[in-house]
């Protein structure tokens, strides 16, 4: 029978993966590369079965011939994963393995026998293209969408794969990390360059308190002007974000800022450009100064 | 030894419209330079110390982009698709590479637009494959990478021939000025077929409409009133 994998290597993305691949029509084994909190909370969203590769000793990147081995072997017929970096490494030798037919921005998998259909979006996700095939998919899952609700927990079984020896971790850089609370924020407050001088963002700081959110930033407000540390900046490579409310202020909503905060279950955009990227992706917006709005929305969240 | 660093390979997204056929077109018929290209080229020259550093492209547009940077040889691939697959433009790139004598690294753009073509272009090659990465020198015979990992970074040594995806930080800073362009464009360029025999494709049915609900946008012009109206959408939606 058929069956499909999803591929595990974040702790932001798993649950909308699920959600695909549990709405496939088939079911679904999970690979989780990492530690035992990432397996089990994995294993709680119902896959059929969880296999864990510890990646506390090695790269999970120097596994990939050996998970696409496994592949060659179980045949899938169908291996979601996110964007995340380290999956897409893996995804990639596997689908070589298979000679898998490959698609991004995947938002729906269909898996019968002999055929699976996938659909992505295209052209700024103003369509969605639908896709066959009548052999293996190798599918990136678009940010965003539904997450899987929680199933029966599967058992989480520990995997081993041979390693390349040609890749050996250093250094881990990561300071500051672990006092970071974006990753576990309830509200978010997101600065992208349209919040113009720098003063401004004293009025960013508190509408933040207001709401009682972390502040957030795009990745030219820490690299080019320097006034946030880089462990503020959410986007592609950076860090993903999911929380209850991203309230986001001049930001255009580049593709590379809004990979990380998809996950998002709200996302509140104020901008002056109507023409603005951003406006297509959030649930609310205003059009308007923020330097304007700011204040207002301030008072009105103090008085709420 | 011999680094390729591969430029200018992938379709600008932007340019992706439904045609009213429901197919997909393109406004422009060539892909452009990338976000993360001129980083690309920047961890290859530091990647391949001495050694030398050849461009892998699509044959259409600046193919001088890489030689204006610093590349001495650029193979340029002709006859790849605008609606080329993933694994169309990996196989088609694989091949270029392929093609270079003694190549043991490539550099990539770690293209959001195409996220699967550098870890297929390394599957083809049966190479391994590092996303995400920043940087990359020479430390006493070893390759040293570092890649962006969560907030922070990880640095990792590679021993053997790899492909590392580059994502740029920001947009480069020292562009060539324009003579370093005319003199470019005067570096040899090699043109090759493109070879995209066995790429496993999908079938391309039509298009529909995303099920995405529209966005609420209120009018700022009032700010009290735009205000007012976003907060009662927010408490409704039980985020305040």
């Amino acid at each position: 029978m058929s069956k499909v994998w999803i591929l595990v290597a974040d702790d932001m993305s798993a649950a909308h993966v699920a959600d695909v691949a549990s709405k496939s029509g088939a079911p679904y084994e999970a690979l989780v590369f990492g530690d035992a909190s990432r397996a089990d909370a994995v294993a709680a969203l119902g896959p059929a079965s969880v296999t864990l590769y510890d990646t506390s000793a090695t790269l999970a990147e120097a596994l990939a011939p050996a998970i696409a081995d496994r592949a060659a072997q179980e045949q899938p017929a169908a291996v979601l994963c996110s964007d995340d970096a380290t999956a897409r490494a893996i995804a990639g030798a596997i689908a070589v393995k298979l000679s898998a037919a490959v698609a991004a921005a995947v938002t729906s998998v269909s898996v019968s026998e002999g055929k699976t259909v996938v659909e992505r979006l295209v052209a700024d996700a103003a369509a969605v293209q639908v896709l066959e095939t009548s052999g293996p998919a190798v599918c990136i899952v678009a940010d965003g969408g539904d997450e899987a609700d929680a199933g029966a927990a599967a058992e989480v079984a520990t995997g081993s794969a041979s390693a390349l020896d040609s890749l050996t971790v250093l250094a881990t850089n990561c300071d500051g990390c672990a006092s970071n609370g974006l990753l576990t924020a309830e509200k978010v407050v997101g600065v992208g360059l349209g919040i113009g001088a720098k003063e401004n963002l004293a009025l960013v700081e508190e509408l933040a308190a207001a709401l009682g959110a972390e502040v957030a930033c795009t990745l030219p407000l820490c690299d080019n002007y320097h006034w946030f540390e880089h462990d503020r900046v959410v986007g592609t490579s950076t860090q993903k974000i999911s929380p209850r409310l991203y309230l986001t202020l001049g930001s255009s909503g580049a593709p590379q800022h809004m990979t990380g905060v998809r996950g998002a279950k709200v996302i509140v955009a104020v901008n002056n450009d109507s023409e603005a990227s951003i406006f297509r992706e959030c649930a609310y917006g205003i059009v308007g100064d923020v330097k304007e709005i700011i204040p207002v929305l301030t008072a009105a969240i103090k008085g709420a | 030894m011999t680094t390729v660093a591969v430029f200018k390979w992938a379709m600008n997204p932007t340019d992706e419209r439904v045609g009213a056929d429901g197919a997909v077109k393109w406004l422009a018929d060539r892909p452009e330079v990338g976000d993360d290209d001129h980083a690309a080229i920047q961890v290859a020259l530091d990647a391949a110390g001495d050694g030398d550093v050849t461009g892998v492209t699509m044959d259409s547009g600046d193919v001088a982009f890489g030689a204006a940077r610093g590349i001495e040889t650029t193979v340029a691939v002709q006859g790849v698709d605008i609606l080329a697959q993933p694994t169309e433009l990996a196989s088609a790139l694989a091949n270029a590479v392929k093609g270079v004598e003694g190549v043991d690294l490539v550099a990539i753009g770690d293209c959001i637009w195409q996220p699967m073509v550098p870890s297929l272009l390394a599957g083809l090659l049966g190479w391994p494959c590092i996303n995400a990465v920043d940087a990359a020198k020479r430390e006493g015979g070893k390759l040293v990478v570092t890649r962006r990992f969560g907030a922070g970074t990880q640095d990792i040594a590679v021993e053997g021939p790899a492909v590392l995806a580059v994502a740029a930080r920001r947009e480069e800073e020292n562009k060539p000025g324009m003579r370093a362009v005319l003199v470019a464009r005067k570096k040899p360029v090699e043109r090759v077929g493109a070879q995209t025999e066995g790429a496993a494709t999908f079938t391309v049915g039509g298009t529909h409409e995303p099920d995405a609900q529209p966005s609420k946008i209120f009018d700022g012009s009032d700010p009290q009133a735009a205000v007012d109206q976003l907060v009662a959408a927010l408490k409704s939606e039980g985020v305040l």
